[in-house]
């Protein structure tokens, strides 16, 4: 595959999927939030907060779809990744412009309305949440052994294979399967790989640590049901998790055995492994997030016992940035929920929040100066 | 066991939650020898500054209703605080406080003995 159409194609397929993940997001978040703003559970069939979300949708594809189309024939035809990697942000920081501007229309509204504001801002908690969630609601850390037994075969098989390495290595590899790039033969070799292994599974565990750790959201309209939704949400992506972290060192094995020359795959198939992994990994993550939803929202219930109780509190203000980055210092919690989106978020009032945040801008800019170096 | 807490009340926090915690024991919801989560499980949980969770606790612990446990945390105690005349004092205080509200409002004996005993009823121990 020619090098223009790869990168053309790929620029391609993360715009969609991020165009699409945005407007799919709209009725994945929990039912008292929406546009990344609280409101009443009952108050999302309002018509005109209707009228907002379909307006969001619309101007999503109506500016989205064209800037694709554009956008890719330009990285088809400079071929350029520096042209490639500031399309992709450019457009990702154009649809957040556009969910910015509806988070806005959200608040006004809001505040027309005088949703939410009532003399009681209660929250509520179940005490034994936090007791449930260790024993049984989440799997077990030691899952995590997997990925580090395969970490050290591959570290044995690397000792074992290093002395019949040439003295120029190849080590990188272009979309259509010529080597584009070698390291003289050095010990580095043989941690290299498993080092990488290392460092992704090392996020991936704190992501999977993070889960347990954030911050237990009920809803007052029936508590005990919002806690086994809860409960469903953290499981299911505990596991995914573990499997995705196990598949990734699987995937990283392939290359290491590669680069040591143990194996001698041809490029077609070296392709389909790392493309079919990538795949599947969206593709299920897509699918998890559709059927669970923010907080097991989309979970179904056959709501039998109502306990209605209505208990709001309107945190909105500790919202900042169309309700993107939570900033509360006087809460110790970490890891909250994400208000748009699936997943968890940090806290930018804490200590380790503030720690994570410069840590992931940090690592960004990095990846970026790397792969800009490299195109030089 | 559920509670609320509300962030617009003229109560302070720590002593909502302390009261929350009380009316738990009560109720039977949280059982001698059950231990509470843990300052920061708790703080976080709410959204609250550790401090108010360790005052509450401490509250708790010089009322005799928790212990601190060095490895279990806050645990409910197995025998609960007595009834001392003290205590005794400061609760009729309160009372009267309550009654006389009650009684400027127009609100009849009979009914609040009704009341009162409505929610005795609820709270097992008491009887």
């Amino acid at each position: 595959m020619a090098e223009n159409i790869f990168l053309a194609g790929s620029a391609a397929f993360v715009m969609l999927i991020s165009l699409v993940l945005q407007v799919l997001t709209l009725n994945l978040t929990r039912k008292n939030i929406y546009l990344g703003v609280r409101i009443l559970e009952e108050g999302r069939e309002n018509k005109e907060l209707r009228t907002l979300g379909n307006g969001f949708v619309k101007t999503n594809f109506i500016i989205g779809l064209p800037m694709i189309i554009l956008l890719t024939f330009i990285i088809y035809t400079l071929n350029n990744i520096m042209v490639y990697l500031g399309s992709i942000f450019g457009f990702l920081i154009i649809i957040f412009f556009i969910y910015y501007y509806y988070n806005n229309k959200v608040k006004i509204l809001k505040e027309k309305n005088n949703w939410l504001n009532t003399k009681k801002q209660e929250i509520i908690i179940d005490t034994n949440f936090s007791k449930e969630k260790t024993s049984k609601a989440l799997p077990s850390s030691w899952w995590f052994i997997i990925p580090i037994v395969i970490l050290i075969i591959n570290i044995i098989i690397n000792i074992h294979y290093y002395p019949f390495l040439p003295d120029r290595v190849p080590t990188h590899w272009g979309a259509n399967g010529q080597i584009n790039g070698y390291q003289n033969k050095a010990p580095i070799l043989i941690f290299e790989m498993p080092l990488i292994c290392l460092f992704l599974t090392v996020v991936m565990f704190i992501s999977f640590k993070s889960i347990g750790w954030a911050k237990q959201e009920l809803s007052g309209t029936n508590p005990e049901e919002s806690k086994e939704r809860n409960r469903i949400f953290r499981r299911t992506w505990s596991i995914f998790i573990i499997i995705g972290t196990i598949a990734l060192n699987l995937l990283m094995t392939l290359g290491n055995l590669q680069i040591m020359q143990v194996s001698n795959l041809n490029s077609k198939a070296s392709m389909i492994f790392i493309l079919g992994f990538s795949l599947i990994f969206i593709a299920s993550s897509i699918f998890l997030s559709v059927k669970v939803g923010q907080g097991g929202s989309k979970l179904k219930f056959n709501t039998s016992k109502k306990q209605s109780s209505i208990c709001n509190r309107d945190d909105d203000k500790y919202w900042l940035f169309a309700n993107t980055i939570f900033y509360n210092p006087e809460d110790p919690a970490v890891f909250v929920e994400k208000r748009f989106g699936i997943g968890w978020t940090v806290n930018a009032g804490t200590t380790a929040g503030k720690v994570i945040y410069a840590g992931t801008i940090l690592l960004l800019l990095v990846t970026i100066g790397i792969s800009c170096m490299s195109a030089l | 066991m559920l509670l609320k807490i509300d962030f617009e009340s003229e109560l302070p926090i720590y002593e909502q939650l302390k009261r929350k915690i009380i009316i738990g024991i009560a109720s039977g919801e949280l059982r001698p020898g059950e231990s509470l989560p843990s300052v920061r499980q708790m703080g976080e949980d709410i959204g609250i500054n550790l401090h108010t969770v360790n005052k509450t606790y401490n509250n708790l612990r010089s009322e005799g209703y928790v212990s601190i446990d060095r490895r279990k945390g806050a645990v409910i105690n197995e025998r609960l605080p007595e009834f001392t005349d003290e205590i005794k004092e400061n609760l009729i205080e309160e009372m009267n406080y309550i009654i006389a509200d009650f009684a400027c409002r127009g609100f009849k004996e009979e009914a609040f003995l009704k009341l009162c005993s409505k929610i005795f009823m609820g709270y097992g121990r008491g009887k």
